[in-house]
């Protein structure tokens, strides 16, 4: 793998972002977040610290699954379309190459994105007097992670089918994902001898929730995540981002452009 | 000259009509509706999905009022296949008694995040169980309800229509130890009152905390003859939660009439709480 290839390729995605001002959608929700909270503190938020934290973690998660998703679906559909694959094709690289660049780079313009966002919030919060405790720089550090997780789905999906299809399913696969796995759990105890089935499908599906430790950040007295813990999830976004750009690249090394 | 501009005039001035008109069909679409507890996620689309904002926002304000009582633990209720299958809720812990005051039923209620020997997904459970608010529920105690009183009050300012954020509210003032605690919570009550006049549960409220915390019999008589008079009205066209107040209306009612040995009023409230429901087991011994 060419290292340099997948550089240039990471910065042309951030470039491509910056000047597809997809990043202005971020700060437009910044101001609306800085607006919301102006309006919060017109009423006063004693007592509603707990609130407001939720509501910000919530808002953060969401936005940045959008921006992940949109981002990471697009950035391969674009390219063919706009048949800007072909002259980077003609360089020497791989398919591999430009697909784990795009992957990266799609990731770097999520983090950028949710980086903003969480810097923002804090300003907001802040002004307000609301603190949050060590286990918030856990749920950065996690949401990244699950940013990554996001965006190798999109980007999987989107060798396979449409831009709209694949962030439909992403969408629905991300967001979902609390629920599926509950579902599982009930059709497991109603089906005890299907487990083996269900299990299976469990570890199939993207478990983008686990990466959410915006309850213990919100609420009061939570001890951090174990460091076994967050070592478990750097793991599986490694080996699930891993198996996902690999099921893209399979597709779009036999792709007829 | 050309129609189209003064076609597209009179359908704006069409279009503002019928937002000035539209108001009048407040009470037909938005009729007030009540949300208890876990089954805001059953009854309550909006709560899962997206919906009118107000009650939708009211909805999911009132659930994260459960989740701040247990500390950002998410809970749910009992399937029907775990209650058949002998699955017990989490029950109450120290303050068990405490949840008679309606906040949530802990004996039929368990934790999203399954226990890990309830769990078929190994290191996934695991997981998960590391990185969500999740802990071991049996016998829990939940934080002071005080703390979720500005949220009750933020639900109401969203939806006015929410009774169950009046009520539980004012439940909740009524809790603290100081003296003005019951006539703030009256006073909170009558704010609600005064935005759903037809209200039995608020107005039967008012009535209880009178008789009940205030000891002032005269006054609390007052309210719960008036809840009475609009449970007559409603004669039983009404909401689950709203007809469980009219009950408590005619409880209170005659457990009142007892206390002054009014007989005769005694056995007509509990005689009318009765055509509400057939088999309460107060009610028919305050009928005798």
């Amino acid at each position: 793998m060419k290292l340099v290839a997948v550089r240039a390729l990471v910065r042309g995605v951030i470039l491509e972002s910056v000047r597809r001002k997809d990043l202005w959608v971020i700060a437009i929700l910044g101001f609306l977040i800085l607006a919301a909270s102006g309006a919060l503190g017109l009423f006063g938020v004693k007592g509603l610290e707990i609130f407001v934290k939720d509501l910000a973690v919530t808002v953060l998660g969401l936005f940045s699954v959008i921006l992940a998703v949109l981002t990471s679906c697009r950035v391969l559909p674009d390219e063919i379309r706009n048949k800007t694959l072909y002259p980077l094709l003609a360089r020497p690289i791989s398919r591999l190459d430009l697909l784990v660049g795009k992957y990266i780079g799609a990731v770097a313009v999520s983090w950028l994105g949710f980086l903003a966002l969480v810097g923002l919030t804090a300003v907001a919060l802040l002004a307000f007097g609301v603190h949050f405790d060590l286990v918030m720089a856990q749920y950065v550090v996690a949401k990244m992670m699950g940013l990554a997780v996001i965006c190798a789905i999109g980007l999987c999906l989107s060798a396979y089918m449409t831009p709209n299809a694949a962030s439909t399913l992403s969408f629905l696969l991300v967001l979902g994902s609390t629920v599926f796995t509950r579902a599982l759990q009930m059709a497991s105890a109603e089906l005890p001898s299907m487990t083996w089935a269900f299990r299976a499908l469990n570890a199939a599906l993207p478990q983008t929730h686990l990466f959410d430790l915006g309850g213990r950040a919100v609420y009061v007295n939570w001890s951090p995540a174990p460091l076994w813990v967050m070592a478990a999830l750097a793991g599986y976004m490694m080996l699930y981002v891993a198996a996902t750009v690999g099921l893209g690249w399979l597709r779009f090394r036999r792709q007829a452009l | 000259m050309t129609r189209g501009p003064f076609l597209v005039g009179g359908l704006v001035l069409a279009g503002l009509a019928a937002g000035s008109l539209a108001p009048s069909l407040g009470p037909e679409t938005n009729p007030p509706t009540r949300v208890t507890g876990m089954e805001a996620h059953e009854t309550q689309a909006g709560a899962s999905l997206l919906g009118q904002f107000r009650t939708t926002a009211a909805a999911w304000m009132y659930l994260r009022a459960d989740l701040y009582l247990h500390n950002g633990v998410e809970m749910r209720a009992l399937t029907d296949a775990e209650r058949r299958s002998g699955h017990h809720g989490v029950g109450g812990g120290e303050d068990a008694h405490h949840n008679s005051d309606k906040l949530h039923d802990d004996s039929s209620i368990v934790t999203v995040v399954p226990d890990k020997d309830e769990d078929f997904r190994g290191i996934f459970g695991d997981i998960e169980r590391g990185t969500a608010a999740y802990r071991d529920m049996k016998g829990h105690d939940h934080n002071d309800p005080s703390t979720v009183l500005p949220l009750f009050r933020l639900t109401t300012w969203v939806d006015p229509s929410f009774i169950t954020g009046w009520c539980l509210g004012a439940m909740v003032i009524a809790r603290a130890e100081d003296k003005g605690a019951v006539d703030r919570a009256i006073a909170y009550l009558q704010e609600g009152r005064r935005a759903n006049p037809d209200s039995i549960e608020i107005v039967t409220q008012i009535g209880t905390l009178n008789v009940a915390r205030k000891a002032d019999i005269a006054e609390g008589l007052k309210w719960l003859e008036q809840a009475r008079s609009i449970a007559r009205r409603q004669d039983k066209k009404t909401t689950l939660s709203e007809a469980e107040a009219a009950v408590e209306t005619y409880r209170w009612l005659a457990l009142v009439y007892k206390h002054q040995k009014r007989t005769k009023e005694q056995h007509a409230a509990a005689a009318e709480g009765l055509a509400w429901v057939p088999d309460d087991k107060v009610l028919k011994r305050l009928a005798k």
